[in-house]
């Protein structure tokens, strides 16, 4: 059962637990059920049920619009490249390389879990259910170019936990192509040549 | 294009997700600037390891019998209420479970062929004005009611005049829901008629019809919109600017309210 299987995965990473995931699937099936007469044929149907999944956990856990503060703040930081560092990017994409086999699963889902419930929402329709922009835009009522910003940071933010945070904490402190603004804003308040 | 607008439409462009024009303007920049090409293939590299390092759930045994266990509950239970709606979504969802979930066929059996006549949006707003729920705000203007409903629905709600050049009057309204939508329920006194308008945010599917749908005879009207009779009740219903209106009257009939649609201001 393929279909239940992927909406339960989205469940759990939603929720983050078995109990929640379990009601959450149960609840969006019934939903279904009950509004088939809404669903448009010829639509995609595994669209409709996310749609349904991701609605029903928003009204259930009333965390709507969370994400929202976050997006106005430290514009910089999403565009800033070099938030990892190019000895990382390219190690990371070298097999023999331990940066690239760092990112174990365990890891991945602590920093999916700890993005901000938005970011994640739009992260796991779009990479790991595969959804397109506008799929994902219509499940969480926002426009596209909203769902393209937060998939953006989403991944920014995973990246800077995945990998940037570790990485700065060995790499020299002066090294010229290592540039966490946060690091930076700091140093120049210290007087340190940036 | 410059490297700071390439960083910006760097996802974009891996996901397939950019217009041609920029396509072809980021795969320019690509072509000539090394670091960014660099930066994009760790890109693609990252999304496609944590993508695969995310872990996969199996949905467990239990959780497959429980939903099997409340959509069987949900189909004796509208059984006994034998709505003439709820049959409605019966044979549908039947048709839902045959698509997802081949598991469940037997639980619906019988009951994927024949849809019935109902339509489903004036169902639905028919079966709100037969509920008769309290209005929240009474004897108010339309900017009263215009603010009521600030930020409890997705729209800008302004009570459209049905006055037509007769005389129309705002009874009440309060925040309802058709479907799943959060809707405007307004109530008129048109000339000694009472007409309920229910606005909502128009869906993709709000006006779409099952195969079942098309039977029932419906008045074109001249803003796109149609009248019907449901359950004894005229309903004329139209979209504009993102807005569904359906209104409802037991007092008026079809040509009345095609009549008073098209009137609307």
């Amino acid at each position: 059962m393929p279909l239940m299987d992927s909406l339960f995965s989205m469940a759990m990473k939603m929720t983050g637990n078995r109990d929640d995931a379990c009601d959450l699937v149960q609840e969006t099936f019934l939903k279904a059920y009950r509004s088939f007469d809404r669903f448009e044929w010829g639509t995609n149907l595994r669209a409709w049920m996310f749609k349904i999944l991701v609605n029903t956990y928003y009204n259930i856990y009333r965390h709507r619009r969370i994400g929202k503060e976050l997006e106005e703040a430290s514009g910089g930081f999403w565009m800033n490249r070099e938030l990892v560092s190019q000895e990382t990017m390219r190690a990371f994409k070298d097999p023999s390389s331990s940066v690239g086999g760092r990112m174990v699963s365990i890891e991945i889902e602590r920093a999916v879990h700890a993005l901000p419930e938005d970011y994640r929402t739009v992260f796991l329709l779009a990479d790991v259910q595969g959804f397109s922009y506008k799929e994902v835009a219509d499940s969480m009522g926002c426009p596209i170019g909203t769902v393209m910003s937060r998939l953006h940071r989403a991944r920014r933010l995973l990246q800077k936990s995945l990998l940037g945070d570790g990485i700065f904490e060995r790499e020299e402190r002066g090294e010229a192509d290592v540039a966490d603004l946060d690091d930076f804003r700091r140093r120049k308040a210290a007087g340190e040549e940036p | 294009m410059k490297c700071l607008q390439v960083q910006k439409y760097i996802h974009a462009y891996l996901d397939g997700e950019l217009g041609q024009d920029t396509t072809t303007e980021v795969e320019r920049h690509l072509d000539e600037c090394g670091r960014c090409r660099e930066q994009m293939e760790f890109e693609a590299a990252f999304i496609d390891q944590v993508r695969s390092g995310v872990e996969k759930h199996e949905a467990p045994a239990s959780l497959v019998a429980g939903v099997r266990a409340a959509l069987d509950d949900e189909k004796k239970r509208s059984h006994r209420r034998r709505s003439v709606s709820m049959l409605a979504g019966f044979a549908a969802a039947a048709g839902l479970v045959a698509v997802v979930w081949a598991g469940l066929w037997p639980l619906m059996a019988g009951r994927g062929g024949d849809l019935p006549d109902i339509p489903p949006l004036e169902e639905q707003v028919v079966e709100n004005v037969v509920k008769n729920p309290p209005l929240e705000l009474q004897r108010a203007d339309a900017s009263e009611v215009s603010e009521c409903f600030r930020g409890k629905v997705a729209f800008a709600v302004e009570p459209p005049d049905l006055s037509g050049g007769g005389q129309a009057e705002l009874v009440g309204a309060r925040l309802y829901n058709v479907g799943d939508s959060d809707a405007a329920y307004i109530v008129y006194d048109v000339g000694g008629q009472l007409v309920t308008m229910q606005m909502f945010e128009a869906g993709r599917d709000a006006l779409s019809e099952l195969p079942g749908a098309q039977k029932v005879a419906r008045l074109p009207t001249k803003n796109g919109g149609y009248v019907t009779t449901t359950r004894g009740y005229t309903v004329g219903v139209f979209t504009s600017r993102g807005v569904t209106y359906s209104l409802t009257s037991a007092d008026m009939d079809e040509r009345a309210m095609a009549t008073l649609i098209e009137k609307m201001r």
